[in-house]
Parts: C-alpha cells; structure tokens; sequence
C-alpha cells in the first residue's frame, strides 16, 4: 500500500502555479469575440413595470 | 492614443494606451501578464502590486504612461525558470496560500519588504500588509512565511 496519508502533512500540487502566476482565474479569460455580462438588479424589491 | 515603452520582466515592451488605461490593464490586457490580479477597484486589497523601478506599487492606482521608461517586474518575472524565489518558497513551505489570488501582491510586497529590512519582525511584516488583503488564509502562515522568506533572501545575499 502506499503511505499512509492519514496525519501526514500533503504538499498542496496547485501552489507552483498560484506562486509564479500561472493560475487561471475567470477574469483571466480572454478569448476572442468573448462576451461580457453585467448583472443590474432592480432597485424596486417589488414594483409593476 | 499614447505610447509607452518600458521594460516588464527584463524585455522591452511598447504599446498603445488611453490617457486612462492603468498600468494594471496594460500588464493583463495588452501583455498577457494575467498573474497580476485585480481584488478591488478602490486601491484596497493589494492583489495587484508590482514593483516599479524596485519598488512594490498597486498597478491599478498608476496609470500606465506614468510608467513610461520604467522597469517593471510582475509576479512572472520572479522565479527563475522552475526554481521559485525564495520568497515564493517559503510561501509554499508555509502554507501561505490557499486559492492563491491575494498571492502574487503578497509575495511582491514581501520582496519589497525583505529589501528594506532584512530582519522583519512579525509587527513589521503585519504593519506592511496592510495595503495586502487576503480572504483565505487569516494572515498567520502569510506572516510566518514572509519572515522565513525574508531570512532565506537575507541568507542568500
Ligand atoms: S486591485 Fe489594486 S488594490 Fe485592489
Ligand atoms: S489565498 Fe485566497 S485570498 Fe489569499
């Protein structure tokens, strides 16, 4: 069996690229033609229109 | 529009920006240089800082023709190749990180800091951090790693 991950301290795998940079967040994203969106809610909780 | 020429990470970069592009948009936007994060848009959280000719700034409070013939370094240009700076090991071996977004204006800020002052006491490193928020960790293992960083760049010299 491999070793025993109970109680032992696990190296995290995603720290390298947080660290140098590398870690893609959604505001990362730019592709081309891409579509932004912005959400405007209404000031009235409750209102006819 | 405007031209900027200045140096990102040791190679010369020349672009066209608004009068109000900031330098924060000219290193995501036009270079590609996505490690630079924007956490706020009130100069508050920290996520963005870079050095400028050495010194840590919050790239989204300097527009970036303020930046003209500067030398900018992002959180890219830090490691070398694979090797991370000691700063960034020590945030790795410390578990100063979690989603990692607040991290690369963290650890540009501790460089800044371990080249001030070699020796930062914890009441040093938390009074330098405040221009630095971070939603995850709780500051503890962001301190512990900075003074280890800071002793391990001390080392180093
Ligand atoms: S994005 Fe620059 S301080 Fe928050
Ligand atoms: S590690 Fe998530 S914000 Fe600092």
């Amino acid at each position: 069996m491999a070793a025993v991950a109970i109680g032992a301290p696990v190296r995290r795998k995603e720290d390298f690229r947080f660290l140098t940079g590398k870690g893609h967040y959604v505001d990362d994203l730019n592709r081309p033609g891409q579509i932004h969106a912005y959400i405007l809610r209404s000031p009235h909780p409750h209102a006819a229109a | 529009m405007p031209s900027v020429t200045l140096t990102v990470n040791g190679k010369k970069a020349t672009a066209e920006v608004e009068n109000r592009t900031l330098l924060v948009q000219l290193l995501r936007e036009q270079l590609g240089l996505t490690g630079t994060h924007v956490g706020c848009d009130t100069s508050q959280c920290g996520a963005c800082v870079v050095h400028v000719d050495g010194n840590s700034v919050k790239s989204c409070t300097l527009l970036a023709v303020q930046a003209e013939g500067a030398n900018v370094l992002t959180i890219e240009g830090l490691a070398n190749g694979s090797e991370l700076h000691p700063m960034q090991a020590a945030f790795r071996e410390h578990h100063g990180l979690q989603c990692g977004f607040c991290t690369p204006g963290m650890v540009m800020s501790a460089v800044d800091l371990a080249h001030k002052n070699k020796n930062p006491t914890e009441h040093d490193i938390r009074e330098w951090l405040e221009g630095n928020i971070c939603r995850c960790t709780g500051y503890h293992n962001i301190v512990k790693a900075i003074k280890a960083g800071a002793e391990a760049m001390a080392g180093a010299r």
